[in-house]
């Protein structure tokens, strides 16, 4: 098969964690694009959905028991056993199973066992009831076995779930983050919603003749077994917000370098925030304002003058429509002699600052040089009409004159 | 299995306690003293004498008599605040091979682990006598700005005492324990701790059973020996005004007028007027001078303002930092002697908008808290559980000198977090993970506590790989720090060991040397 080169970006992309969704966006292709290209590439068999793999965990020894009272009430598959020598009681063995279980698709409500609205008191009591149950220190010195590990990983989880929930910014934007919903969704969601409701009428500009309803139906057959859990989807939403803010904090004390890589997690973590890309776009415009300011220096004290030319010319390569950086590589041009290239960033500054009789003259001098004394005397011209009296209006006409 | 022991190892006094038939007993000594001084001392026949005993001949024999070595534990020569102690303290304190602080007593360079080791094996002795069995676990306590390497001194010592050290507890969780008994009230508790040589105040909430540490600040170099201190240089100056004569190089002298300052300090807790006599203190041509000096509350009170004033800033910020306010506080719990300061307790009051609570003994309250930690963690009936927090936060150093925070102080443990972090340069095949204690944002300004470096990272723009860094704190409070490249899944990790200033050679010989050594009795 072959690859275009950003396809084999995308492909590079794949690494057993990216979600589909993510690798949509930021494959360089477009998401139709990318959609499809994952497609093929697994009706092709070169990647697999992680759904299709064999399970990871060991399978359970002897059958366990449904959790007893879990706070959500799911049942969930223990990935251990129950072990009647050790000093915990088999229920409790099973509680413990259990509850892990849950934990990687339990969002941080269902690990506390709280409901959305829960008042402050009643998450607090929930985290109390919680760690007396699988608090480490509740069973020291016990011969606890694997499960030792389990009860401590499940009070991280716990007590995350509480510092996170007991804060009310935090909580705010998890419930936030909960409200819209997986990212299937998201991005163009009257496509998709349209999809799951299984309408047979197309929706939405489809230039490219992708989205056939039986295309759709089956993209999110695919995306279905490929969507994020809810809790995951939340935190990596919870994290880009994060990484949105301390880029935000970054480019306000001007760490630009850190605030761009910053603004690139928060875009890693969640593509679908326009946000985030306007903030990343816009520190790219500063690091790129910096760079040629650096630059401009730089070929002010560089001792070549065509070195100084390719500086600038690197500049304006960030910032194009700087008319001010165009005129001084026309200036430095006419230095070194290249005078068609004079002309052309003169007549670019022109363009882009019209009204600057600086930008005219230096046309003028560049036109001359080239041997367009009428294009030079219309530029003097212009420069005149804006700006009678500028001393090197008359130096130039005078030259002019002289050259004829 | 034998019991656990509670002990309460102050800068001026120590104390222990036992959970005795599911109520906690402070351990009185043979002399009947329910507490101790913290000090050690060889005399000049070249005993070692530990507590009432050191404390009784500390006046004629100053240089070789050790108190308050708390405040030096686990602190590196070089440091201010140490050179501060040299200046105060009359025993010799020279640098040790590891960069710590020694001290010096009858030509044997003695460490800070080693000093406490002798004082908690004296508390072990005492609840062994008690109890009439052999102690061989306990639970100590800290104050709770101690960082890892000051706990780590600590558990050294206790290892030295012949103790397994099952839990080291800050000092205000524990008197919140001890206050907490059997309790299912919910309730908000602010303990402020001044004692001998440090100040810390803590705000934590006892609910079903639940102690959990909200919020906790404090001082490890302000105390009661701050307040003698300060009477000691008015008495100074108010005799050198009055008779012409500066005692501050006279050991003899100095130590006499500590005792007294002391001793008057205690008396203006509920005198307005108390007199210092010291007769003899000083010889010159004229012959013999005495020292007669009144000392009123009021005097008391303007020297030593501005330590209460700083403690009580100390107290407005972890308010602040738990979130509640002041009149939010259930109770407050004095604890240390210093406590019973009218001075204290007006601005204690004050600041609450209610008096303290009185119920438990500001000395003892401690090693009770301690007592019970020990037997809730090996007892089967546990209807009492400490959520303890880490006492400073920990992180990494970023690329620029920033300190990156993984892990906030007062968070509770066991805990795991993690962090994405990135490359800053273009193609940069590895990162290297500073890891670091502390509360500055500057990275060179917090304790390193070990480093690692995650390689072959595969070729891309800065910005673009993902470095996932997770710090793990387990229910022992072992640190293990990991770093995993997310599109490679390659993964370093370490597992941060604080070391105590003593190597394990040099605590296992420390112990040979004093298995042998019989301490006298105090009586």
């Amino acid at each position: 098969m072959a690859l275009s080169p950003t396809e084999g970006f995308l492909l590079s992309r794949i690494d057993g964690h990216t979600p589909w969704s993510v690798l949509r966006e930021i494959g360089g292709l477009l998401p139709e694009e990318a959609d499809l290209a994952l497609e093929t590439w697994l009706e092709t068999g070169l990647v697999l959905l992680d759904a299709d793999a064999p399970p990871a965990r060991e399978t359970p020894r002897a059958p366990a028991a449904p959790p007893a009272a879990t706070p959500q009430g799911k049942r969930a598959r223990p990935s251990g056993a129950v072990d009647p020598t050790l000093d915990l009681a088999p229920e409790l063995q099973e509680e413990i199973l259990a509850f892990e279980a849950r934990l990687a698709t339990a969002s941080y409500h269902e690990v506390l066992g709280v409901e959305r609205g829960a008042e402050a008191r009643q998450i607090k009591r929930a985290y109390f009831q919680l760690s007396k149950r699988f608090h480490p220190d509740r069973y020291f010195r016990r011969n606890l076995g694997d499960h030792a590990a389990r009860l401590e990983n499940i009070f991280k989880n716990v007590a995350l779930a509480y510092e996170l929930l007991s804060d009310p910014t935090t909580r705010q934007e998890i419930e936030r983050s909960m409200d819209s919903g997986p990212p299937t969704v998201a991005p163009d969601a009257g496509a998709y919603r349209g999809a799951e409701a299984g309408r047979s009428e197309r929706i939405g500009p489809d230039a490219k003749g992708y989205r056939t309803p039986s295309r759709m139906e089956n993209l999110d057959r695919l995306r279905s077994r490929f969507k994020m859990p809810k809790k995951v989807l939340a935190e990596r939403r919870f994290k880009a917000s994060q990484f949105h803010q301390s880029s935000r904090v970054a480019a306000h004390e001007k760490r630009w370098l850190e605030a761009a890589a910053s603004a690139r997690l928060a875009i890693a973590f969640d593509p679908w925030n326009r946000d985030y890309k306007q903030q990343f776009a816009s520190i790219q415009a500063e690091v790129h304002a910096a760079r040629a300011l650096e630059l401009l220096e730089q070929a002010d004290g560089a001792g070549a003058v065509s070195d100084a030319l390719k500086l600038l010319e690197e500049a304006i390569h960030y910032r194009p429509v700087d008319a001010s950086l165009h005129a001084r590589a026309a200036r430095i041009a006419l230095d070194t002699g290249d005078f068609e290239k004079a002309r052309e960033y003169a007549e670019s500054a022109c363009e882009l600052a019209p009204e600057n009789p600086e930008h005219h003259v230096t046309l003028a001098r560049a036109l001359r040089r080239l041997g367009n004394a009428r294009g030079a005397m219309d530029a003097l011209a212009t420069a005149a009409r804006i700006s009678p009296q500028h001393p090197e209006i008359a130096a130039e006409r005078k030259l002019l004159r002289r050259g004829r | 299995m034998s019991r656990v022991i509670g002990i309460d190892l102050g800068t001026t006094n120590s104390c222990v306690a036992v959970v005795d038939g599911g109520k906690p007993v402070v351990i009185p000594n043979t002399g009947g003293y329910k507490t101790s001084p913290s000090m050690f001392a060889i005399s000049q026949d070249g005993k070692r004498l530990v507590g009432h005993l050191a404390k009784r001949q500390a006046i004629t024999n100053a240089r070789h008599t050790v108190y308050a070595s708390k405040r030096l534990i686990g602190r590196r020569f070089d440091s201010p605040e140490l050179q501060k102690a040299i200046e105060l303290f009359p025993y010799e304190i020279v640098e040790g091979p590891n960069g710590d602080a020694r001290i010096l007593l009858a030509d044997k360079a003695f460490s800070c682990s080693e000093i406490s080791g002798i004082i908690l094996r004296e508390m072990k002795r005492v609840a062994e006598e008690y109890l009439g069995e052999p102690v061989s676990e306990a639970v100590v306590t800290v104050p709770a700005y101690f960082n890892d390497t000051q706990r780590q001194c600590t558990k050294d010592a206790g290892k030295i005492a012949g103790l397994e050290v099952l839990r080291i507890i800050n000092e205000p969780t524990a008197a919140a324990l001890a206050y907490g008994i059997g309790s299912s009230r919910e309730e908000k508790i602010a303990v402020y701790d001044l004692g001998g040589g440090t100040f810390d105040i803590s705000i934590l909430e006892l609910a079903e059973g639940v102690v959990e540490v909200l919020a906790t600040a404090g001082n490890t170099f302000l105390g009661g020996e701050d307040f003698d201190r300060r009477i000691v240089e008015h008495v100074l100056e108010e005799f050198q005004k009055q008779e012409g004569i500066d005692l501050r190089d006279d050991l003899m002298a100095l130590q006499r007028l500590k005792d007294a300052a002391e001793k008057a300090k205690c008396d203006l807790s509920s005198l307005s007027v108390t007199e210092i006599n010291l007769p003899f203190i000083a010889n010159d041509a004229n012959g013999a001078r005495h020292l007669n000096l009144e000392l009123t509350r009021d005097t008391l009170d303007s020297l030593v303002g501005d330590i209460v004033e700083a403690t009580m800033k100390s107290v407005a910020q972890c308010v602040s930092d738990s979130g509640l306010g002041p009149d939010q506080i259930d109770h407050v719990v004095l604890v240390g002697g210093q406590t019973r300061t009218p001075l204290v307790q007006k601005a204690v009051t004050e600041f609450f908008g209610k008096p303290a609570h009185r119920g438990v003994n500001p000395d003892e309250v401690v090693a009770v808290g301690a007592a019970v930690q020990g037997s809730v963690l090996v007892s089967a009936d546990r209807d009492l559980l400490l959520l303890d927090v880490t006492p400073l936060s920990l992180g990494i150093a970023t690329f620029d000198g920033h300190f990156a925070v993984l892990i906030d102080r007062n968070t509770t443990v066991p805990v795991r977090k993690a962090h994405v972090f990135t490359t800053t340069r273009d193609n940069q095949s590895a990162v290297k993970i500073r890891v670091l204690q502390g509360e500055s944002e500057r990275a060179d300004e917090n304790h390193l506590l070990g480093e690692f470096v995650l390689g072959d990272i595969p070729p891309a723009p800065k910005g673009q790989p993902e470095i996932e860094v997770s710090f793990d704190i387990d229910a022992n409070g072992i640190v293990n720090v990991s770093a995993r490249d997310v599109t490679t899944g390659r993964e370093q990790s370490i597992a941060v060991n604080t070391t105590g200033t003593l190597s394990d050679e040099e605590i296992a010989q420390i112990i040979a040397e004093n298995a042998d050594v019989e301490l006298p009795r105090d009586a």
